[in-house]
């Protein structure tokens, strides 16, 4: 417990520094790690109300092995890409997990589509492209979210 | 203390994975400082919507909805209300 306060607090950290711009562009990311072993007790202690609650039918599938078992590590991969895009837009106005979701395209990378409140922030924001990228790895699984922001973007706080 | 205070605690101590005892923590400390993180939040969520047997909608998930112990009890309280509303 000790070992994943302090792994959280350099994650805050890093994230807080975060905000840079380069030439006319404006760039914001975000970041997040999870332990797989707290996602695995989710799911065992809330079933599929957790998964439902959190996660897209789609990323349940791609998550879902050929046997029926849920493939955890990239569960908690999710969970972190979507911590990592509300920090990234710096959005506490209410979200639910499940409109910040992860794809894959037919390479097999990793995208971000945005549904309902979350995406109304980001057009708000200026949101003009992003990128996202998951790691999983001894017990722990990683994203970053990097954000593209419209330097001419009204009301945007970010 | 109030019960729902109580109730509260008891579920932070099964699913807030608090470095602090959230028996004897302050109503207004910080959770995220005594350890909550953002996936902890969510089991405090589902569990808190078992206990009280109600349902948080997309305006109370947000960081300063699991910021404190009176910051649950407004919103439990807040829901609650709805619901007895809604019912009478």
């Amino acid at each position: 417990m000790e070992k994943a306060t302090s792994v959280g607090e350099l994650v805050r950290a890093a994230t807080a520094d975060a905000t840079n711009e380069c030439g006319s562009d404006r760039f914001v990311i975000g970041v997040d790690l999870v332990e797989v072993a707290d996602v695995a007790a989710s799911i065992r202690v809330h079933g599929e109300r957790y998964l439902d609650r959190v996660f897209t039918s789609a990323e349940v599938a791609t998550c879902t092995d050929d046997s029926g078992g849920y493939v955890v590590d990239r569960l908690a991969a999710r969970f972190a890409a979507k911590e990592a895009a509300i920090k990234a837009l710096r959005h506490d106005g209410g979200v639910q997990y499940r409109d910040v979701e992860t794809v894959l395209d037919h390479t097999g990378a990793p995208h971000l589509v945005l549904h309902g409140s979350v995406s109304a922030h980001a057009g708000r924001a200026g949101v003009s492209s992003q990128s996202i990228s998951l790691s999983h790895s001894g017990g722990y699984a990683v994203a970053v979210v990097l954000l593209q922001m419209a330097t001419d973007a009204k009301g945007s706080d970010l | 203390m109030s019960e729902r205070a109580l109730l509260i605690r008891k579920v932070l101590q099964g699913h807030g994975h608090l470095v602090s005892d959230p028996t004897t923590i302050a109503e207004d400390a910080s959770l995220y400082n005594a350890g909550l993180t953002s996936h902890a939040s969510v089991n405090v969520m589902l569990a808190l919507e078992d206990e009280f047997d109600l349902e948080f909608p997309e305006r109370f998930l947000k960081r300063s909805t699991f910021e404190s112990i009176r910051s649950l009890c407004a919103a439990v309280d807040s829901l609650l209300g709805a619901e007895h509303d809604a019912s009478a």
